[in-house]
């Protein structure tokens, strides 16, 4: 166990990306978390100040037509946004390392219909099937987070099936076998947790999906009306892109750099821990 | 060889005819019918019988299903067709009745100990797990004591600091003891052991061996012991079956196919077996080209195409086994007939042995 945290350790120094990406993250958790402490003002509250640029009368980023105050807006919002990107990544990663772990380990015609009934996710345009669901369902968070996750978990079924394909021919799986492992238990604790590694580093990069997922929702108008979100500012910045860009580009950038986050934690934990994890302990 | 108990004349395992076809989609044309499919026979009618305590060799080429017959005797792949019956029961019925009951009846020891554990669990999960999915021992602390009994046992002193290591963290060695006690924790009266030592140091080789012949003669399990190593499996085995593509073409006991082969193949096997003495010039029977994958044999010999001694009747039809006496059978034309490409080769290989 040291010995593997030692490797982890010593992988994690040499890979640039996952560095600047945790310090990132932390940075961002840290908004969110410390939101109602940081902002200057509520982000509900209307000030005198309607308009302002970034550094008048006090507000950092300015404020938009209606007098919020941006920063505060933004931490707050950072507060949907991780917590829609981050539970819809998990329901995606659950859901497809569950169906792909099986159609890779039981095979046949299980993995047939499986892999058919993946390739009809893939087709079906989500974004659109997300807006059906929307508007039939109505737009709060809840539905929003279940939405998006039910419908991004095909890559990673994908990932977890082949990984599973790989697995369930080597010989520990065939002596857990032989030991008188029932299938269910080899699938849960050998199959899942040896092939998980990369699951978890595309899990993480879905996470910014999600996020810009939401946000383009809310940019059209079909995100939850009653939480701040970023892509909801950016959609109540639009009419004044020309006299008060700041509105738009603010929350923008905030996407932007949080999607960021989320490729590099992803893309490093992928070079850190798969495929090769065995080899480095 | 030990005396081992064969008072009890009920077969433990008795293989009727057991048959493993894999399927293969390709297009082909035979007999001007076009078929979208075909079979690939791995293994093809083999039968033997095993008593309490015996120990069958299986020798033969790489690709000749020797693998494939110890994965489908413990039901690790369902038979195409045949039968296997243990203690006069069929064990199809029995796997499906009771797959826990089989599984402790039925065990098998794998070629490659690096990879028989899981690397994530540690040592006290890899040998915990079993006893509790079977129900030996009473609680924890006396599974605990069987398992640090085991690791004593396979040589890793102080067995506390052992148990809480991950298999990576051991050599190959110790690893494949583990891997044959853990096997043998369950007590199995059958058991399977795939080239137990081909992928392990020469230096530790017979160690292994001479555990798992203790261990098999303590509990009397039967073996199926499958090697490409004629010397390891005349060492181990009562009987010893030759395959080739599939099939056996000569079984009896060890000494009796060893020292009195009568298939062309085995003599050829035989006649190829490295000598300890490097500056001694041996004549070996040649055979051309590699086994060709079991698609298609017949109607003939399958072995007919390389063999040396082949006639056109090799070529018409299978030749059924000729019965050598004292349980020992061949599946050629010419058993028992003179050869004198063989006799001039093998044997003096033959007279050493003795």
């Amino acid at each position: 166990m040291k010995k593997k945290i030692e490797a982890v350790k010593r992988a994690y120094k040499n890979n640039q990306q996952l560095k600047v990406g945790t310090v990132l993250l932390i940075f961002l958790l840290l908004c969110a978390l410390l939101a109602s402490v940081l902002a200057p003002y509520s982000p509900y509250v209307l000030t005198e100040d309607i308009r302002v640029g970034p550094g008048v009368n006090g507000h950092l980023l300015g404020t938009d037509a209606l007098g919020h105050d941006i920063l505060s807006q933004l931490l707050f919002g950072a507060r949907t946004s991780l917590r829609i990107g981050i539970v819809a990544a998990l329901i995606a990663g659950t859901i497809g390392t569950l169906i792909g772990g099986i159609a890779g380990f039981f095979g046949g015609k299980v993995d047939k219909f499986i892999v058919e009934f993946i390739n009809v996710f893939v087709m079906t345009p989500s974004f659109f099937l997300i807006l059906i669901v929307v508007a039939m369902f109505g737009s709060s968070m809840k539905y929003v987070m279940i939405v998006i996750g039910l419908t991004s978990w095909p890559g990673n079924a994908r990932l977890m099936r082949a990984q599973a394909i790989s697995l369930r021919n080597r010989t520990f799986v065939k002596s857990c076998q032989a030991m008188g492992e029932s299938r269910l238990s080899i699938m849960f604790r050998h199959i899942i947790p040896n092939g998980i590694f990369p699951i978890i580093a595309n899990t993480t990069m879905r996470v910014s999906g999600a996020i810009l997922m939401e946000s383009g929702l809310s940019f059209l108008g079909l995100g939850d009306p009653n939480v701040i979100s970023w892509g909801q500012m950016i959609s109540n910045g639009k009419a004044y892109l020309t006299n008060a860009p700041w509105i738009s580009i603010v929350p923008g950038l905030a996407v932007v750099l949080t999607v960021l986050t989320f490729f590099l934690i992803g893309d490093g934990l992928n070079r850190v821990i798969a495929p090769k994890m065995n080899a480095n302990k | 060889m030990a005396e081992r108990i064969t008072t009890n004349d009920q077969y433990v395992l008795e293989v009727n005819n057991l048959s493993k076809w894999y399927v293969q989609k390709k297009v082909v044309k035979k007999d001007g019918k076009v078929s979208k499919k075909q079979d690939i026979k791995a293994v093809d009618g083999v039968s033997f019988t095993l008593k309490k305590g015996e120990i069958l060799g299986v020798i033969g080429e790489s690709g000749c299903g020797k693998s494939t017959l110890g994965r489908v005797l413990i039901y690790l792949e369902d038979p195409t067709g045949g039968q296997i019956k243990l203690f006069g029961e069929s064990a199809t019925a029995m796997v499906k009745r009771d797959p826990l009951k089989f599984r402790r009846t039925c065990q098998m020891i794998f070629q490659n100990p690096f990879d028989t554990f899981d690397p994530r669990y540690t040592l006290r999960k890899i040998l915990m797990n079993p006893l509790k999915l079977h129900n030996i021992g009473a609680d924890e602390d006396e599974r605990l004591k069987i398992v640090l009994g085991v690791l004593e046992r396979s040589g890793l002193r102080p067995a506390e600091e052992y148990i809480d290591r991950h298999p990576h963290e051991l050599s190959g060695g110790q690893l494949q003891r583990i891997s044959i006690l853990r096997s043998m924790l369950l007590e199995p009266a059958f058991m399977v052991a795939d080239e137990p030592v081909s992928m392990l140091d020469v230096s530790i080789r017979a160690d292994i061996i001479n555990m798992l012949q203790e261990l098999v003669q303590e509990h009397h399990t039967s073996m199926v012991f499958i090697s490409h190593d004629i010397a390891t499996t005349r060492y181990i085995s009562d009987k010893v079956a030759v395959m080739y593509l599939g099939r056996v073409v000569e079984m009896g006991d060890t000494d009796e196919v060893l020292h009195n082969p009568q298939h062309p193949y085995t003599k050829v096997l035989i006649s190829n077996c490295a000598s300890l003495n490097p500056l001694e010039k041996k004549e070996v029977i040649k055979v051309s080209g590699e086994p060709p994958t079991p698609i298609d044999n017949g109607p003939g010999c399958y072995f007919a195409p390389r063999c040396y001694r082949a006639c056109d009747k090799c070529f018409k039809e299978y030749p059924g086994p000729v019965d050598l006496g004292n349980g020992h059978w061949a599946s050629c034309y010419f058993a028992n007939e003179k050869d004198e490409i063989a006799d001039k080769t093998i044997a003096k290989d033959i007279a050493d042995a003795k």
